[in-house]
């Protein structure tokens, strides 16, 4: 099961990647988790996982068009590779099988 | 600038993403939540960037430094990181210190390159022109007559070109009124240069749009700022375009043939629009007579030849004046003195009488700045030395075992250096991004300019590494000494160290001298400047409103304008709250009076003095209530020129006798007039308390309304003020109505002073805060010593206030032998400071009095609790361990 391990954080990111289908890069990436989790996500750690997440191969990038608007410098555009495909849907199969297994009971909490 | 730290350590693949990712979140944050708040988090974004991922590999450097380093490096953080209140203040302490010295740095860094940007610098020179009387100089300008430029020109080898600059407030009144023909929109100009053609290419003051070398050859062009294009015409590209100008006699209309890029901050010549000098000269009455050589009004600049030699061009300019003015000088008993200039020079170094640049002969002011910064960073570097030594004993123990273990010396001394190396730099950058973050509050609120290219200068990196390396290894250095000095047996706090509590005792008494000096600088300053804002001038300005005059209406003799005047004085004096009105050359403040040669009659021409003239209609003396001590005030229906009202110092000047016999006697102007004296006036202010009150004519005037000051009274300020203004836009539909109170006007003559006040009281705060850490650690570490003596004693049956006296008797003794030596040092200082006001306090004891009760206070807020808490400890915790 080694083989497709991705953390937390990291998933978040190539989920999001992929959410953003076209448009994913730094600041929109950074945005889109802020907004659907709530959390402050730092340009450091957003950008660090997206080196380590190319370095596996999950992501492949793109220089995109550069605008005025960023002091001229360009975008840097992220797509899910098919092994980083392969990698979500490992890590989402083995995250539903865990649910699955889940003795019934254990989930029956009452409050009170 | 937190970008090139990223730059600095980014791997180059990612860095220019990054960088626009953080660029478009910084913009998106500003106009969001504030410059300010943007700043801070763009430094934090960069600093969490610094981890690995983006760090880029430095290569095998960091393994050459050796194992022991390593272990330094190691040991000195884990050492900082225990101590954290150590290494808080002692880094803190630096960084507060650095950072008022950077500032300090860019402030005078933008002083001294004031002209710097000039291509030709080297070769600019101004003509300065001195008037001498039995060889003493009575006069001193920075202007001299239009035709010497002229015939310098033609006649002078060496000289590659020539500019002539003649500010607009020279033609007599303070501004004139501009406006676009199309929509009437008009406004008052007061930054209007008439300059000769070569002006912008001896300067090379570049344009937005237009043509440098056409922007001004015609006398019909004229060339504005991109601000007054904006202004005038919503737009910046204007070439082309039409202006009026309202002035009199050298009224036209202009093209514009060039918009200005902005120009350098730190260039001595301010202004927003360029007229032509030949439009000037072939229009302005005073110019067109006596070949030129009637006026001193030009300031001239002169861009020599590579191969001129410059005591040859001015030898031969004094030559000119010789051949053309010598014999009617000599007359008069006057000689004239031409010399070279160069423009660098201009800012700092020129104290003429009369100069066309508004802030010059600072360098008094620079250097003390100068040296405020200089205290501030010693005073960084004693807390510095003091709290190390005061950490050093405390690491005996450490020293111990590494000296059992076999170190050497010397390498406990290097590892003290790089200790203080590394503090150092975690200052420094610390420093910088302090510096970044404040350097706009900072010139807001001390009103200074910085210069914030610094970075870009290699003298800037060498004079932090010069810091850096002064610092870490001369201010490294005694404590280094000290620690690895300690002997081998696990040494006992208490018995060893004598010299270093002698030291730090010292090094605590310099910080607060150099605080108690910086406090009572601070507050000598407040104080002048709260005398000078209070002393009486013999003038009544509160409630004063001035007016603009008019300026459309100027020309055929200045008829239209008095019969106006006349108009609009009779409508506003129906309101009850309008108590008079007068039409004047100047008001109280205007720096720039008529002056001219003058004398009584009957004198030899050679007794010629220098004097300043105003002139005035008879209800001046009523609004600004001066009063009378001999004869009497103008009557309304006056002539020009028909009368004179001098004050007292007049009086003694023109060698009439006493105020009753010098009325009417008659004085000569400039060899062509004269006046009759019709009445004498009590010495008043003209201007700020910085100078002496000087001679002064007023003389009669009607329709002269270059300024029109109005006596109002009554509740209702504001709406008398729009009934002016109403009555004012009526009659005078052509100009723009600019208004002002006086007394508002005259105190801002005392705002350089209240800048100087502001920084000299920011600074001596910090101080004093850098002061109050090293006395914190101080008397923390004589409580530490102390604590088992004090247990004993408590034990023995002292109570409370001898157990305080014994705390806090040492530093005590200190701080009033500190506040000793600073009262007399400033004594000395202050008294010469005080020498630049002609109107000054005296020193007295309660001008020391107070900054010493203020550092009294704060000091004693600063270790109460720490000593109170050390005399009232439990002698059962601290004799425990015995």
């Amino acid at each position: 099961m080694g083989k497709f391990q991705l953390g937390e954080f990291e998933e978040i990111v190539m989920l999001t990647v992929g959410v953003l289908f076209g448009n994913a890069y730094g600041v929109s990436i950074k945005k889109e988790i802020e907004e659907r989790q709530g959390r402050n996500v730092s340009v450091g750690a957003l950008q660090s996982a997206l080196k380590r997440l190319e370095d596996k191969g999950y992501l492949t990038s793109y220089e995109g068009e550069s605008t005025s608007e960023r002091g001229g410098r360009p975008k840097r555009y992220f797509n899910i590779t098919a092994q980083g495909k392969n990698a979500i849907e490992e890590t989402r199969k083995m995250r539903n099988q865990l649910y699955d297994a889940i003795p019934k009971p254990a989930l029956d909490v009452k409050i009170g | 600038m937190p970008l090139r730290f990223l730059r600095w350590f980014c791997r180059p693949d990612l860095l220019k993403y990054i960088e626009g990712d953080l660029i478009e979140l910084f913009e998106e944050n500003q106009t969001r939540k504030g410059s300010f708040v943007a700043k801070c988090l763009f430094i934090w974004e960069v600093v969490k960037l610094f981890r690995p991922g983006i760090v880029k590999s430095f290569g095998s450097r960091n393994l050459s430094l050796g194992s022991l380093g390593v272990l330094h490096v190691k040991m000195l953080f884990r050492g900082l990181a225990r101590d954290k209140s150590y290494a808080v203040t002692n880094i803190l302490g630096l960084a507060v210190g650095f950072t008022a010295a950077l500032i300090i740095y860019q402030f005078l860094s933008f002083e001294f390159n004031y002209d710097s940007s000039y291509p030709n610098k080297d070769r600019l020179y101004r003509i300065n022109q001195s008037s001498l009387r039995n060889d003493e100089v009575v006069n001193q300008e920075s202007f001299t007559w239009s035709a010497l430029g002229e015939e310098a020109k033609n006649t002078i080898s060496g000289i590659k070109e020539l500019v002539r600059v003649h500010p607009v407030k020279y033609l007599g009144g303070e501004s004139l009124v501009v406006s676009n023909p199309v929509d009437q929109n008009s406004y008052y100009e007061k930054d209007i240069l008439y300059v000769d053609e070569g002006f912008l290419r001896v300067f090379d003051f570049s344009l937005a749009f237009g043509d440098a070398a056409n922007a001004l050859s015609s006398p019909d062009q004229v060339v504005i700022s991109r601000e007054q294009a904006i202004k005038y015409f919503q737009k910046e590209d204007v070439i082309g375009e039409i202006l009026q100008v309202h002035g009199g006699s050298v009224s036209g209309k202009f093209k514009v043939g060039g918009v200005l890029e902005e120009l350098p901050p730190n260039s001595h010549l301010k202004f927003d629009m360029l007229l032509s000098m030949s439009f000037l000269l072939s229009h302005y009455g005073a110019y067109t007579r006596q070949d030129g050589w009637g006026w001193t009004n030009f300031a001239a600049y002169i861009l020599l030849e590579e191969s001129a030699d410059h005591d040859y061009i001015s030898s031969q300019l004094n030559d000119i004046v010789d051949k053309r003015l010598g014999n009617e000088l000599k007359q008069s008993g006057e000689q004239v003195k031409i010399t070279l200039q160069p423009v660098t020079d201009i800012h700092l170094h020129s104290s003429l009488d009369t100069d066309i640049a508004e802030n010059n002969n600072e360098l008094g002011k620079v250097l003390l700045i100068a040296t405020i910064g200089l205290i501030t960073l010693i005073i960084a570097w004693l807390n510095y030395v003091n709290l190390s030594i005061g950490k050093a004993l405390t690491r005996a123990k450490e020293i111990g075992v590494k000296k059992s273990l076999g170190a050497f010396q010397y390498q406990l001394f290097s590892q003290s250096i790089l200790e203080s190396v590394i503090v150092h730099l975690l200052a420094i950058v610390i420093c910088l991004g302090l510096t970044f973050l404040l350097s706009s509050q900072i010139q807001q609120y001390l009103q200074i300019k910085l210069d914030n290219a610094v970075w870009n200068k290699p003298g800037f990196w060498f004079v932090l590494l010069l810091v850096l390396l002064i610092g870490a290894f001369i201010f490294g250095a005694y404590p280094a000494f000290i620690l690895s000095r300690i002997k081998s047996k696990i040494q006992q706090v208490g018995l060893f160290g004598s010299s270093g509590i002698w030291m730090r005792r010292g090094l605590i008494f310099t910080q607060l001298t150099l605080s108690m000096l910086l406090i009572t600088g601070a507050f000598l300053v407040s104080q002048q400047i709260a005398y000078m804002r209070s002393k009486s001038t013999g003038v009544e300005m509160e409630q004063v409103l001035v007016l603009s005059g008019p300026m459309s209406l100027a020309g055929e003799g200045g008829t239209l304008l008095k019969k106006q005047h006349q108009l609009f004085k009779q409508t506003i004096l129906k309101n009850p709250n309008v108590l008079a009105i007068s039409g004047s050359s100047n008001i109280p403040s205007s720096g720039q009076l008529w002056q001219g040669n003058m004398r009584k009659m009957g004198a030899l021409s050679t007794s010629n003095e220098l004097g300043d003239a105003v002139f005035i209609d008879a209800d001046f003396l009523d609004v600004y209530d001066l009063e009378i001590v001999a004869g009497h005030n103008f009557s309304p229906e006056i002539q020009d020129y028909e009368a004179l009202i001098i004050n007292e110092k007049a009086v003694e000047l023109f060698d009439l006798g006493d105020p009753h016999s010098a009325i009417g006697q008659s004085v000569i102007l400039d060899g062509t007039d004269t006046i009759r004296v019709d009445g004498v006036v009590k010495d008043f202010h003209w201007s700020s308390l910085h100078s002496e009150i000087k001679p002064l004519l007023l003389g009669s005037m009607r329709g002269y309304n270059v300024n029109l000051s109005i006596r109002i009274g009554g509740e209702s300020i504001k709406q008398t003020v729009e009934f002016i203004e109403d009555n004012f836009r009526a009659l005078y539909p052509n100009d723009p109505f600019q208004c002002y109170f006086l007394d508002d006007r005259f105190n801002r003559q005392y705002n350089a002073d209240e800048q100087f006040e502001k920084l000299v009281s920011l600074f001596s705060g910090l101080a004093v805060f850098i002061a109050c850490i090293g006395l914190f650690s101080l008397v923390s570490f004589i409580a530490n010593q102390k604590i088992k003596e004090i247990g004993i004693r408590k034990v023995l049956g002292a109570n409370i206030t001898n157990l305080l006296s014994i705390l806090s008797r040492d530093f005590l003794s200190i701080l009033f032998i500190a506040i000793l030596l600073a009262s007399l040092i400033s004594i000395y200082i202050g008294g010469n400071w005080l020498e630049n006001y002609a109107y000054r306090i005296e020193l007295s004891p309660y001008l020391f009095l107070i900054p010493g009760l203020i550092l009294i206070t704060i000091t004693l807020l600063t270790v109460s609790h720490k000593v109170i808490s050390a005399a009232l400890s439990n002698p059962v915790d601290s004799l425990r361990n015995e």
